[in-house]
């Protein structure tokens, strides 16, 4: 029950008037003279000091009559008839065999196929179920992957608990290891969160099962600034080694004892397509556009011209694109997307493996902790059914009344 | 139905009571009796020869004349009749229905009844009587006496109950003169408190007329369901719920008044019962209709 304006419920207290009406009417009036007073029966006496058991329910009826009007006056409603679910329970299941309506201790669980999830999305289907049930929290049971991600959260106002489907996807996935600058072993490990999937290059504290590739990044010391600046940059974040040598390509990628990537110079210092040229192999797309300041957040944002324009940014291909010709302050940035590109492509991490999160995914909300209170109910007035129920109960006191001489 | 009668709205206004009640009078002039002074209205019987003894003032002297001989006329027995008015003035008289008590109705009866008999030139003796307290006035004849009467009516303050005893009658018995008393009065004292007075009215010889005075609501009980009831006479108090005791309460009140006609039957001894939303007028017409019949 819910009360929109409660500050009538101060009223609550007159229900005791029509207490104090009977009391009252026991106790006032001047006695009537009755010469025939004798004759009256022994039984009918009544003391005057307290109310006769007969006129209680008359008493009763004009206090719910009273308690009605307040009610009203209170405008009281329901809320809808959806129950609040402590917990509701959305499974990630390959069978074909599908309940949508289990229940597990009375709180449901919503069961989807793998190919219903990949087309929906969790976020649809986390703010579906968050809206039908209004549950205090949501367990999320399965695979993780950035491509189920793909939407902007939705406000979600449960709290998520993501479950590791083991099945299909371990909670946290070491996706590529390798030497790190100072020895160490470092590892690219895909771990699941709150809001999805985290990527963290992070330092193993055990060694790895698999065999570690000894990364290195040679630099021509030959190359402009902002070119070996940017590079060396890229390399730092991955924490591999560089340096800078006299060498005829612009920069050499070497992974173990395989020199996979080099950059051949072919003179131009301006422009990033000079360096990756065609005839070097590079194993990644590089394209410069013209400059679209109206372009909002492409998938992965490297780096922006300013807050809201993206200057260098992945496409949904995993293709690396520069929007508009880079000055030269912004140059550096491009050679930090190449290098992270080369660095990427030469430990054989898929790009689409890269899941950068939208805004909303960086910074999740958590409406049960902070304002499960804001939930705009579903009510329904009680006003009807109280008018109802105040007629009837208004009619049957005007029947009572005089039989009762109240 | 309740009905507000007229005349006692006169009353309640605090018109002059003796003349409401030659108001009333006038409205129907049926003698209660023949007439009483000797002389008027005397009507012949027959004639019968004089004896010795006889007041020869009686005989005939024209009959004499015509056939020498000595007869006496004789009339119908030319009666003085005293009314004998006996007031309660207990304090159940207090109570009251559309505004007037029992006690002024009780007095406008007495008035009118009163008026009436002096206009025929009977004697009205007044008694207003309780436990504590007797007031009277001996019977006399004549406009003056009506007046000091009906001016004793007044300002009269009811309380305690009839008495039980008859001491105060005593004093007032006259068993040579022929008398009418007239009670008026609820008789709702209880019929023992009655028993020595009727008793005593008996034994006497002389008729009497009870009216008693009831109120419309005592005799059906049809006021406000609630209701705090007060007896004027102990001041005892009860809250009642009417619907609830009214079954019993007239089932009481009739077997008692029931009780009542029985104790007072008698060839001489009349009760008529007048219920206090009735205007006066129609209640003593109907009653002097029915003394009419006796």
């Amino acid at each position: 029950m819910i009360f929109s304006t409660p500050v009538w419920l101060w009223l609550g207290s007159a229900v005791l008037i029509p207490v104090l009406i009977h009391l009252w009417n026991k106790r006032s009036g001047k006695p009537r003279l009755l010469g025939t007073f004798r004759f009256l029966p022994e039984e009918s006496f009544a003391s005057a000091k307290r109310i006769e058991l007969h006129e209680i329910p008359l008493m009763l009826i004009r206090i719910v009559l009273v308690a009605l009007v307040i009610l009203l006056l209170a405008n009281l409603s329901w809320k809808s008839e959806t129950e609040i679910r402590e917990l509701v329970t959305i499974s990630e299941l390959n069978s074909e065999k599908i309940d949508q309506t289990k229940n597990e201790n009375g709180n449901p669980v919503l069961e989807f196929s793998s190919a219903e999830i990949d087309a929906m999305g969790w976020w649809n289907l986390l703010a579906q179920a968050d809206h039908d049930y209004h549950p205090v929290k949501i367990i999320v049971k399965g695979d993780f992957s950035a491509k189920r991600f793909n939407e902007i959260r939705p406000e979600i106002n449960a709290g998520i608990d993501w479950q590791q489907n083991d099945s299909l996807v371990i909670s946290e996935k070491i996706v590529a290891a390798w030497m790190g600058s100072s020895g160490e072993s470092k590892a690219l490990i895909h771990r699941r969160t709150d809001v999805g999937i985290s990527t963290n290059i992070e330092t193993l504290q055990e060694e790895p099962e698999q065999v570690l590739n000894e990364v290195k990044l040679i630099l021509n010391s030959k190359n402009p600034e902002e070119v070996n600046l940017g590079l060396s940059y890229a390399a730092t974040l991955w924490d591999i080694a560089y340096e800078e040598q006299q060498i005829s390509e612009s920069a050499q990628f070497t992974v173990g004892d395989d020199q996979i990537v080099t950059l051949s110079q072919s003179g131009d210092e301006s422009g990033a397509e000079d360096l990756i040229g065609a005839n070097a192999w590079t194993g990644i797309s590089f394209q410069v556009t013209d400059l679209d300041t109206g372009l909002i957040a492409a998938h992965s944002i490297l780096a922006s011209r300013d807050k809201h324009t993206p200057f260098l940014f992945e496409d949904e291909d995993g293709n690396l694109v520069v929007n508009g010709n880079p000055d030269r302050s912004l140059k550096s940035w491009v050679f930090v997307g190449v290098g992270n590109q080369l660095i990427r492509s030469g430990l054989d991490i898929e790009a689409s493996l890269w899941p950068i999160m939208d805004e909303v995914q960086r910074n999740p909300v958590f409406a049960s902790e902070s304002g499960a209170s804001d939930i705009p109910e579903e009510q329904r007035s009680a006003r009807l059914w109280l008018i109802g129920l105040l007629a009837a109960l208004w009619l049957l006191e005007r029947w009572l009344a005089p039989k009762r001489g109240m | 139905m309740k009905r507000e009668p007229e005349e006692l709205d006169v009353l309640r206004s605090g018109v002059n009571l003796g003349l409401l009640a030659k108001h009333i009078v006038d409205g129907f002039m049926i003698g209660m009796h023949k007439g009483t002074r000797r002389g008027i209205g005397s009507e012949f019987s027959q004639y019968r020869s004089y004896q010795p003894g006889d007041d020869i003032r009686q005989i005939d002297w024209k009959m004499f004349a015509r056939s020498d001989r000595y007869y006496i006329k004789e009339s119908e027995t030319e009666s003085s009749v005293t009314v004998r008015f006996f007031l309660d003035m207990s304090a159940s008289m207090k109570y009251e229905e559309n505004g007037i008590t029992r006690f002024q109705y009780a007095t406008l009866v007495t008035a009118v009844l009163a008026t009436i008999a002096s206009q025929q030139g009977d004697a009205v003796a007044l008694h207003l009587v309780n436990n504590e307290e007797h007031r009277s006035l001996s019977e006399k004849r004549g406009k003056a006496h009506l007046n000091r009467f009906i001016h004793l009516l007044e300002n009269v303050n009811c309380k305690g109950h009839w008495p039980e005893s008859t001491d105060w009658l005593t004093d007032n018995l006259n068993a040579y003169s022929r008398e009418l008393w007239i009670v008026c009065s609820d008789l709702l004292d209880g019929e023992q408190r009655w028993e020595t007075f009727i008793q005593l009215s008996k034994s006497v010889g002389h008729e009497i007329q009870f009216l008693q005075i009831l109120g419309y609501d005592e005799l059906h009980l049809e006021i406000e369901e609630a209701v705090t009831v007060e007896d004027p006479e102990s001041h005892a108090t009860k809250n009642i719920r009417t619907s609830a005791v009214r079954e019993k309460y007239l089932q009481n009140l009739h077997a008692y008044l029931e009780e009542l006609k029985t104790g007072l039957l008698s060839p001489r001894t009349n009760l008529f019962t007048m219920q206090m939303n009735q205007p006066v007028r129609d209640a003593l017409f109907e009653f002097l209709k029915l003394r009419e019949r006796l």
